[in-house]
């Protein structure tokens, strides 16, 4: 076993720093003014819709009651098509982009790069995570682990890594910058402020990356119109119901789309665990910002709008904590919508305006039908096959419905799993996926959509940790 | 008795049973947030904080050397000397975002023009002079060199 290298307190400098907490923010929203607006025309809209149905019912044979149902069936049916369109777009695009990524070969540009951990309450992961970067297969880089004001012992575990480590290939500066709670963003803009890199990794305290990581991910920026890469994110503590629920989501839901998205490189988020940053492109949107409660969405639709490219890197792979009780998963997704939801509000020129930008314009609407519509009408979908078996009789018409999504999901788990060489035992939880876990996501998404539209305040909040190094034994 | 009916029970008990797992989550979700609810304090434009890091950090002047009584000395360059210092330069990250993107910076940044002729020592930086003999430029110089050779 190696011995632990051992730092006199003379090898460690300590400088008080002044730090620029300010943000490039979008003007103040008039919330009251939106909310009239938004009423008028929904209302203005239901209203007409209202008059052409009494005006036309009569005209037809249908009665109110045939109405409800002729009308839900015709959602149903074109819900059906927007999901097999989108199931096997995904499935054809994702299969371009390996069989694309397969042959091509790698480059051996190799700058140096700036690590930046931000780490709030990370005690129990910190020590699992920086140990990993240290076994990163790369020739130089630093690491920049960013106190943000944490309540555990985050610092003290954090000053004992700080020195000259040892790395694979080199030397590796570990540093820290200790600063009051601020958030996310405000951390990562910490650490870009003293990073002296072109370019930084911006990762979360609880994730591990695997060696080979870098190497991959800074391939990509050999071309110049390459401002960011995202990374592929894995569920680390596997073994519950919940997290390999979770880990089949990351594969097939999460990842396969983001192969999808990286074919066209417009990947639409680039994933909190593991983002890889070209400062150019940083600087050109005005670094990271925390008005909105997914800054990783909020910078990548930056990043689009700028016209700078963003690809997917499969093998930059981060090994992340996901949450292990119901509560803090429900929490953890309750974040992303409303998060999810500010940011596409915050670039809503862009869905309007096509001619600003198309690709953002295609890609903020794929996110809002992800994030809005998809969650809608599973609960829609759900609500009326339950109703038509308790009122109707008809309970057949569940059990195809869940028969032919359960296959679809099956199909597409089958093929995750293999192209990305996980484990195969994922696969059988693909029955219940859609039943169970995405409706219960579903729900959660819907209402913290209401929450977000009525402009309910909501806070941060922090995930419960178990640790890394726990669940990776 | 027919397997589709007692599966489309299961599926239909099941459905039921998760969408009211669901919206009783979210509920308890929901007032178990509203218990620990904090204000959000106030945040300033400059903060204090602290850096602690394995070397000591280094500015590089230019000096120009000097004699025991204080004269210039003139020598063919200026040296970079090292020196320590005590508050850290950070680099700004309150900067004006651009609405397109443009490659003049890129363009500007790696293909600074020469404009005038200087000592050998000044054209190559450190890490350039080993490829003196190499480097394109240098090549580029001896061809024109070449060209303007004419036969008497």
């Amino acid at each position: 076993m190696k011995k632990p290298e051992k730092y006199t307190k003379s090898d460690i400098h300590k400088y008080k720093i002044e730090l620029d907490n300010r943000e490039v923010l979008p003007q103040v929203r008039n919330e009251k003014k939106e909310k009239l607006r938004m009423i008028l025309i929904t209302g203005s809209l239901s209203l007409f819709l209202i008059a052409i149905i009494l005006f036309t019912l009569p005209l037809t044979i249908l009665s109110w009651e045939g109405l409800i149902v002729y009308a839900s069936i015709v959602l149903l049916v074109i819900f059906l098509f927007i999901l097999l369109f989108r199931y096997f777009t995904i499935l054809f695009l994702a299969y371009f982009y390996v069989t694309k990524y397969t042959v091509s070969s790698q480059s051996n540009f190799s700058p140096f790069i700036s690590i930046i951990i931000p780490a709030y309450n990370e005690g129990v992961n910190l020590r699992t995570s920086v140990e990993s970067l240290l076994k990163l297969n790369y020739i130089s880089y630093e690491i920049i682990i960013v106190n943000d004001g944490s309540r555990d012992n985050t610092k003290t575990i954090a000053e004992s890594l700080v020195g000259m480590r040892e790395g694979v290939s080199s030397k590796v500066k570990v540093s820290l910058i200790n600063k009051p709670n601020g958030g996310k963003a405000k951390a990562l803009n910490a650490g870009i402020q003293y990073s002296e890199a072109d370019f930084v990794v911006c990762m979360d305290g609880d994730s591990v990356l695997t060696p080979d990581t870098l190497k991959h991910a800074i391939s990509h920026f050999d071309d110049p119109d390459v401002g960011a890469v995202a990374g592929n994110v894995k569920i680390a503590n596997r073994g519950k119901w919940l997290t390999d629920l979770q880990a089949l989501e990351y594969v097939e839901g999460l990842n396969l789309a983001r192969s999808a998205q990286g074919h066209v490189r417009m990947v639409n988020i680039i994933p909190g665990p593991i983002g890889t940053f070209r400062k150019e492109a940083l600087r050109d949107v005005g670094f990271y910002t925390s008005d909105t409660f997914a800054e990783d969405a909020d910078m990548t639709l930056k990043i689009l709008a700028v016209g700078w490219k963003v690809n997917y890197e499969p093998n930059a792979q981060a090994l992340t904590e996901a949450p292990s009780n119901l509560m803090q998963l429900l929490k953890q997704r309750y974040r992303w919508t409303r998060g999810i939801l500010q940011a596409v509000r915050k670039h809503k020129k862009h869905l309007f305006n096509p001619t600003l930008n198309f690709n953002n314009t295609l890609v903020l609407w794929s996110m809002f039908y992800e994030a809005l519509l998809w969650p809608a009408m599973t609960i829609f979908a759900n609500l009326f096959f339950i109703f038509v078996a308790i009122f109707n009789g008809m309970s057949s018409l569940i059990f195809y419905w869940w028969l032919g999504i359960a296959l679809l999901d099956f199909m597409s788990a089958v093929y995750a799993v293999a192209v990305e060489k996980e484990e195969f035992r994922l696969v059988p939880w693909a029955i219940v996926y859609r039943m169970v876990f995405v409706l219960i996501i579903d729900v959660t998404k819907a209402m913290a959509t209401v929450e977000e539209f009525l402009g309910i305040k909501m806070e941060w909040g922090h995930l419960e940790r178990s640790g890394l190094a726990k669940s990776r034994k | 008795m027919e397997l589709i009916p007692i599966l489309s029970l299961i599926i239909l008990v099941a459905t039921i049973a998760t969408f009211i797992l669901a919206v009783g989550a979210y509920i308890l979700y929901k007032i178990r947030e509203r218990k620990g609810k904090t204000g959000v304090a106030e945040q300033q434009a400059f903060i204090q904080a602290e850096l602690v890091t394995p070397s000591r950090v280094v500015s590089e002047t230019r000096t120009t050397r000097r004699t025991r009584t204080g004269e210039p000395i003139y020598t063919r360059g200026s040296r970079d000397e090292a020196v320590y210092i005590t508050d850290p330069q950070l680099r700004p990250t309150f900067v004006a975002p651009r609405e397109t993107r443009t490659n003049s910076s890129r363009t500007t940044r790696y293909t600074s023009p020469a404009t005038r002729e200087t000592f050998e020592a000044d054209r190559y930086t450190a890490a350039q002079k080993f490829k003196r003999y190499t480097h394109p430029d240098r090549k580029e110089t001896k061809l024109k060199k070449e060209e303007s050779l004419k036969w008497r």
